[in-house]
């Protein structure tokens, strides 16, 4: 998958977990950029990451993310 | 008194001795406590170096996980040992009068956060002087904060000398935090602690009132040591992150406990409930319920082997369960409202600071008795405050000395000045503007502020003060 795609698609699993569809991400976004993104809706966003491009995280992988950028990046290695 | 002596030795000591001189100050310090408690941190420390050291060095994931897995559970252990035992020891009639080391908890939970960052490739490999001084950091050992090796390491190495805003600022917080603790925490305990020992023998309102007024001295109490903590770091040139970001404000309960003991909840958050999460990723809601119950009951065991601590914790996994499966729907019914939106912004933070009051009340009790009969007594008067008000209205006066067994009229100014005060300034941190206030200020302006806390502290200080209330942990 390209860049842009894993973008288009992430940002609508964001829209989804986040239930705000004018969301917009970036690359350098973290959790305190979006309100109610806390550990606890963390995980679902993972969950629902791995669910729609259908790739596995570990808890090593998750743990180094500190932006979103980083998670694309993560998408991208995954998906390859 | 140590830290000026410290602190002038450090700023004389040659660059590349730093961290040594620093290990020792800290040894030093801990030492003094007792030469057992610095064995058993020195012990722990090197556990925690030697697993570190072979988890940075191998190539293959089994012995890795070999070499976590030591570390964890023998870290674990002894914590346990020293926190349980004499409460397992009494359940079997056995007295077994172990004292807890001071600091415990802190040093293993960031003993504990270095080997498994290490694990997680988040750190590399490090000197044994690097790590005990990491983990003897004497301003954060008697409460915290619990800053992770990655955040000390990157201030101490390479070794460079302490900035001069730093210290100054440093200074600030020591007089801040003493002022907090000395001035507002203490006076509120004047009032709180008696009633907590007796709720039977105070009248229904004062009871209600002691709730609320044991939340801020709480407050006070722990964010004015941890101020003087990070405080005293910054003066050896070594800063910490926040543990509290006023706390009250919070919109809801998922957010007061992202403002509240911030470096303890992180931890958790990083090392128990994220890896068990994910572990129990395909359970759904349950998987959620199961997580925020084992992480809160560990938030409420760290403090100790109290059945109210337990409970303190469960109830507030309770919160939080009901709070995240409910957040979306919440969420979206104030979105079709939005007349009752602009309400959500009172009410929210009302009943969240309500939620953790009737947390705290348990947290404070012994036994869960004394708890029940506390918010008992505090539920009945909250009913009965509409009456009361009333009463007032009409030119009663059922509040009259109300505090006086306690406190003279000048207590309840100083405490509510103070309290405005602390939080104003809270304010100006929160928005990064506490030195630029200050240096706006003539020299004259600025020290005359500083006078004022000092002389404040001083005079209004409670002469007695009560052990600071987490230095037990």
């Amino acid at each position: 998958m390209t860049p842009a795609e894993i973008k288009t698609q992430l940002t609508e699993v964001f829209r989804q977990v986040f239930d705000d569809h004018t969301l917009d991400i970036h690359d350098a976004m973290t959790a305190k950029d979006v309100p109610d993104w806390d550990s606890l809706n963390h995980i679902n966003l993972i969950v629902a990451v791995e669910r729609s491009f259908r790739v596995k995280f570990t808890t090593r992988e998750v743990s180094a993310l500190e932006k979103v950028g980083d998670l694309m990046a993560l998408i991208e290695k995954k998906a390859a | 008194m140590f830290l000026p002596v410290v602190a002038l030795g450090l700023y004389l000591c040659p660059l590349r001795y730093q961290r040594h001189y620093l290990l020792l100050a800290s040894y030093a310090f801990y030492a003094s406590a007792g030469l057992l408690n610095a064995g058993l941190l020195f012990m722990a420390t090197m556990v925690t170096y030697v697993c570190a050291r072979r988890i940075a060095v191998a190539s293959e994931d089994r012995p890795r996980r070999a070499y976590l897995i030591l570390a964890v559970a023998s870290l674990l252990t002894v914590l346990a040992v020293f926190k349980y035992l004499n409460a397992v020891g009494a359940s079997f009639g056995v007295a077994t009068n172990l004292v807890i080391p001071i600091g415990i908890s802190y040093y293993t939970f960031k003993l504990l956060s270095l080997v498994i960052d290490t694990y997680w490739d988040k750190l590399g490999e490090q000197r044994l002087v690097s790590v005990a001084s990491y983990a003897f950091f004497f301003p954060q050992i008697p409460s915290g904060p619990l800053q992770r090796a990655g955040d000390f390491f990157a201030q101490t190495e390479p070794p460079r000398p302490a900035p001069p805003a730093l210290i100054a600022s440093g200074l600030r917080l020591i007089l801040f935090g003493c002022f907090k603790k000395l001035v507002l925490a203490d006076r509120l305990g004047l009032v709180v602690d008696p009633v907590f020992r007796a709720p039977a023998d105070h009248s229904g309102t004062l009871v209600l009132i002691a709730c609320y007024l044991f939340a801020l001295q709480l407050y006070t109490d722990f964010s004015g040591i941890t101020d003087m903590a990070i405080g005293i770091g910054r003066v050896l040139g070594i800063n910490a992150p926040q543990n509290f970001d006023r706390p009250f404000l919070a919109a809801n309960i998922q957010e007061f406990w992202r403002r509240w003991h911030i470096t303890l909840t992180r931890w958790l958050g990083d090392y128990l409930f994220t890896p068990l999460r994910m572990a129990l990723r395909e359970w759904g809601h349950v998987g959620l319920i199961v997580c925020t119950m084992v992480n809160m009951a560990a938030i409420g065991l760290w403090h100790g082997p109290r059945l109210t601590y337990l409970v303190f914790g469960l109830i507030n996994g309770v919160y939080l369960v009901v709070s995240a499966l409910t957040l979306r729907s919440r969420n979206r019914f104030f979105k079709d409202h939005p007349r009752l939106a602009a309400a959500r912004g009172i009410v929210g933070p009302l009943i969240a600071f309500h939620l953790v009051v009737v947390g705290f009340v348990v947290f404070r009790a012994e036994t869960l008795g004394e708890a029940g009969l506390v918010l008992g007594r505090a539920v009945a008067a909250f009913q009965a405050l509409p009456g009361l008000f009333m009463l007032r209205l009409q030119g009663h006066n059922p509040f009259f000395g109300l505090f006086n067994a306690y406190w003279k009229p000048a207590d309840l100014i100083i405490v509510f000045v103070g309290l405005g005060v602390a939080e104003g300034i809270h304010i100006l941190h929160s928005r990064g503007q506490v030195s630029w206030l200050l240096t706006r200020l003539p020299r004259p302006a600025r020290w005359a502020v500083y006078y004022a806390f000092v002389l404040a502290t001083f005079f209004w200080g409670i002469s007695s003060p009560q052990q600071f209330i987490y230095f037990k942990f």
